[in-house]
């Protein structure tokens, strides 16, 4: 099979899952027995303005037909008002995103980062390797929320030098036009604003990465352990190079594969803690959108947050797969 | 997916996994020991003293979680109160810092009532500016009253019975009612209430929607502060608005951000990044903590607020009138109240919150005494009961299990449920068979009068009457109370139609809740308004 048709079929594969996706949420929300209608209106709602909302939203009409209303209008980018902010659930998402594409990006990045340094160190056996897989791996045994407590008691509460909630505390922030702060504030020409939203970043992003660094290096460090039985890294060796060399320039590019598979993977479960995490820093993400709307039951805003999420992933691992693909040609669908 | 990646995967983590269970279990030991050593740390001598004394003019608070637009004629939920009621005001108030039921003049001056019932004629307050610079009118209260109408939201069942508003005379308002309402004063103080509204400001941003969206981020009204930004689910800013008619506050700016963590608010408050938490979602420990760190107050302000069960009489064995009457004097309500809510709280007497009617009517107070339930369980062939409470408050978690434990002594096999609000908001209507068999949630009426609580909690139209419970005769009784227009009648009435409630055995309240706000020392000026919570008026704040 070409590239071209490995990626066609696993772009189409993707596709499916996300029609899935749609469908159980469409299942879900009208499982839930939560009355939109109610949920817009408030609990004092007299039944006549209850049953007017229901007529307004379509609520009254079969539910075949009410699916079909909301793929068509999922797909012309229409994802429903939430009950809550009162806003089209697309705006708010258009605003809520950036944060947390900003943080999910640094909290990759540091993923990488560390998960690389543990798997080399341990494939390597560096000195301090021990140490460090001990650190992380006691970081990513925690329940995600337990370590961004304990990071805001340690690093805000006791040594307050990192700050505890919110993605800036600069006065007047730059508000565009990418939505990325960090990016933002570079083309503002505001270092200040940029080394604030840095700090704010930390603790967040750090919380995340944790556990998807410790998989990443594990990952990392049993295919390193592989490769550095190959017989040309054997005849590295008997050339002379320094062990160091022959891990990072000969072991380490043709060792990445499965690492990068598992970075597609753990982005899912990145995504997953965003929601927590979020909520601990009052991170204003998606993901503290989504928990926000959980307990008053604003199904569009939580649909539309599972529908940019499981998108996301998706996509991700498709990319991963197709990447893969180019790099390796024996992989099949 | 690609299969060839999962093979990879099994492939390496052979390797990685030998040592790993061990290190693993260690590393998690480790966290663990870590982590209640530094929790243990967490009291330590700099937050005991409290936070220095800050003469800034400006006011740091939060909620636990963003609110519904701050717009009076949408907004019907909790935290956001603090904002609506320092932007906006009503005709009338009820008095601050008393647990009196006295309604007082806000921007009208005084009122009289026609012997009729049907004829509210106000005199309205003068030199009062709105926030967009024009004057308050009379024809502000017939624009405001016609919006709320318009808009059609929960809070507009408290206009129901307007039938016009007269504002011919600027500076008087009279309003017609279609039929004589004695809760209509109350509504007319409630935070939840109407109130006054630009008519300029209106008509210029009203857009297709009665300037809903408008208002989400801004505000029309008269009050102390004006919303000077909105940063959606992160801050809003209130200014104070120098034309204010009344006192200046000494807060000039203040910020509200939203901080859901209420482990991370009371590190914000102990560091002086937060001038106070004024929700009431601290847990029991962190306020015996703070109660006794000298740095800091805690006042416990009365509230109306009630958790209380209710039972389902459609279904199950509380179908039963005797064993739900049984079921009342099972549950020992005490030890309940005095663990979920050490010093905050007293066992409920009445069917209606404390103060509501006199006390010693509409009586709630049986003897706990869980023998006729024992009983009457061990003759049943069914003992499965579901219990639900509300998922995202801790505080009905504690008292669901809690009173599992105390059911299961009596024989009866309890299952507790949480239930998302939103849900539970769903269930006034729906078949009985469906719902649990018992609901615990906190609640409180919208204003102070029997009536803002027992029609919506206790009567078949209501949305809070959750597990569908009907007593016609506490309903024709509440119906005649609403009605009536001698004083004595509508207490008389009121009175008949809690204790008819309360017969019914289908609501048990559990306890009359306190709000509580912590703050430094230093900060004085806690003033509150009765009936609902978050509702500490943050112009009266200031720095000793």
């Amino acid at each position: 099979m070409s590239p071209l048709a490995f990626a066609a079929r696993r772009v189409s594969a993707a596709i499916v899952i996300v029609l899935i996706l749609v469908a159980a949420m469409f299942t879900l929300q009208h499982l839930s027995r939560t009355d939109p209608a109610h949920a817009y209106l408030g609990a004092g709602a007299s039944t006549t303005a209850v049953a007017a909302e229901r007529v307004k939203l379509g609520l009254n009409q079969p539910v075949v037909t009410q699916f079909f209303h909301y793929v068509a209008n999922l797909a012309q980018g229409n994802l429903g008002v939430s009950y809550r902010t009162r806003n089209p659930v697309a705006t708010d998402i258009g605003e809520y995103l950036p944060a947390t594409v900003e943080l999910a990006f640094y909290a990759l990045v540091m993923a990488l980062a560390a998960g690389t340094l543990l798997g080399v160190a341990s494939a390597g056996k560096w000195r301090g390797a021990r140490v460090l897989k001990f650190v992380m791996v006691s970081g990513a045994s925690a329940p995600l929320f337990l370590l961004a407590l304990l990071g805001i008691l340690v690093f805000y509460g006791h040594l307050g030098i990192l700050p505890a909630t919110g993605r800036t505390s600069s006065v007047n922030p730059p508000t565009g036009p990418t939505g990325f702060l960090t990016i933002d504030a570079v083309l503002a020409g505001r270092f200040g604003v940029l080394l604030n939203a840095l700090r704010h970043l930390v603790m967040p992003a750090l919380s995340l990465a944790i556990g998807p660094a410790v998989s990443i290096g594990r990952v990392l460090r049993g295919s390193l352990m592989t490769v550095l039985r190959e017989d040309y890294v054997r005849t590295a060796r008997a050339k002379g190079l320094r062990e160091r060399r022959v891990l990072l320039s000969h072991a380490l590019r043709n060792s990445v594969g499965p690492a990068l598979s598992m970075t597609g993977l753990q982005f899912g479960l990145l995504l997953a803690g965003d929601v927590v995490v979020e909520q601990v820093f009052a991170w204003p993400g998606i993901g503290y959108y989504a928990a926000q709307s959980i307990p008053v039951g604003d199904f569009p805003a939580i649909g539309g947050v599972t529908l940019v999420l499981g998108v996301g992933y998706v996509a991700i691992n498709a990319l991963v797969d197709i990447f893969q693909r180019i790099a390796d040609p024996r992989i099949k669908l | 997916m690609a299969f060839v990646n999962n093979r990879s995967l099994r492939r390496a983590s052979p390797q990685a996994d030998a040592p790993r269970s061990g290190h693993r279990r260690l590393a998690v030991a480790v966290f663990a020991a870590g982590t209640v050593v530094l929790a243990s740390c967490g009291s330590g001598t700099k937050s005991a003293l409290g936070p220095p004394l800050s003469t800034s003019h400006v006011l740091n608070v939060a909620f636990t979680a963003d609110t519904q637009p701050p717009d009076p004629d949408v907004f019907y939920a909790g935290q956001g109160l603090a904002i609506t009621t320092s932007v906006y005001q009503g005709l009338l108030q009820y008095a601050p810092n008393t647990t009196a039921h006295q309604i007082i003049p806000d921007l009208a001056t005084s009122y009289t009532v026609s012997s009729n019932g049907l004829t509210y004629t106000f005199d309205l307050r003068s030199g009062v500016v709105f926030h967009d610079g024009t004057p308050f009118t009379s024809a502000a209260v017939a624009a405001s009253f016609k919006r709320r109408t318009a808009v059609n939201q929960a809070p507009a069942y408290m206009l129901s019975d307007v039938a016009s508003v007269d504002s011919s005379n600027p500076s008087v308002a009279v309003v017609h009612l279609k039929s004589p309402n004695s809760a209509f004063l109350d509504y007319l103080a409630s935070a939840y209430g109407p109130k006054m509204e630009s008519p300029t400001a209106l008509a210029s941003h009203a857009g297709s929607h009665y300037d809903q969206t408008y208002l989400k981020t801004h505000d029309v009204g008269t009050g102390p502060y004006t919303i000077a930004s909105v940063v959606p689910g992160q801050k809003y800013v209130l200014k104070a608005f120098p034309q204010y008619w009344g006192p200046k506050p000494y807060y000039t700016t203040v910020n509200v951000s939203i901080v859901p963590n209420m482990s991370t608010q009371q590190l914000l408050l102990q560091r002086g990044q937060l001038s106070l938490i004024m929700n009431d979602y601290l847990p029991g420990t962190a306020i015996q903590s703070l109660r006794s760190s000298p740095g800091f107050s805690v006042t416990e302000v009365p509230t109306l607020e009630m958790p209380m069960i209710w039972v389902n009489p459609t279904k199950g064995i509380f179908a039963s009138q005797a064993l739900r009457t049984d079921l009342t004097e099972a549950i020992n309500r005490g030890s309940l109240v005095k663990a979920v809510f050490p010093g905050r709280a007293t066992v409920s007497t009445q069917i209606y919150p404390a103060g509501i009617v006199s006390s010693g009517t509409a009586l709630f107070d049986p003897t706990f005494n869980p023998g006729p339930l024992t009983a009457a369980v061990s003759k049943l062939a069914s003992k499965t009961v579901q219990l639900a409470y509300q998922a995202d408050d801790p505080a009905s978690q504690q008292m669901a299990n809690l009173l599992q434990a105390q059911l299961a002594a009596t024989g009866l096999q309890v299952t507790v449920v949480p239930v998302p609000q939103a849900t539970i908001y769903g269930w006034p209507g729906s078949p009985g068979p469906t719902l649990p068999d018992l609901l615990i949630e906190t609640n409180w009426p919208d204003a102070y009068n029997p009536d803002t609580w027992a029609r919506i909690v206790m009567t078949p139209t209501g949305g809070l009457n959750y597990l569908n419970c009907s007593v016609p005769a506490g309903t024709a009784l509440l119906d005649k109370g609403r009605s009536a227009i001698a004083a004595s009648q509508i207490a008389s009435d009121y009175q008949k139609a809690g204790t008819a409630f309360a017969q019914s055995g289908c609501w048990i309240p559990l306890a009359d809740k306190e709000g509580t706000v912590v703050a430094p020392t230093w900060l004085q000026g806690i003033s509150y308004q009765r009936a609902v919570p978050h509702t500490i008026i943050l112009a009266d704040l200031y720095p000793k």
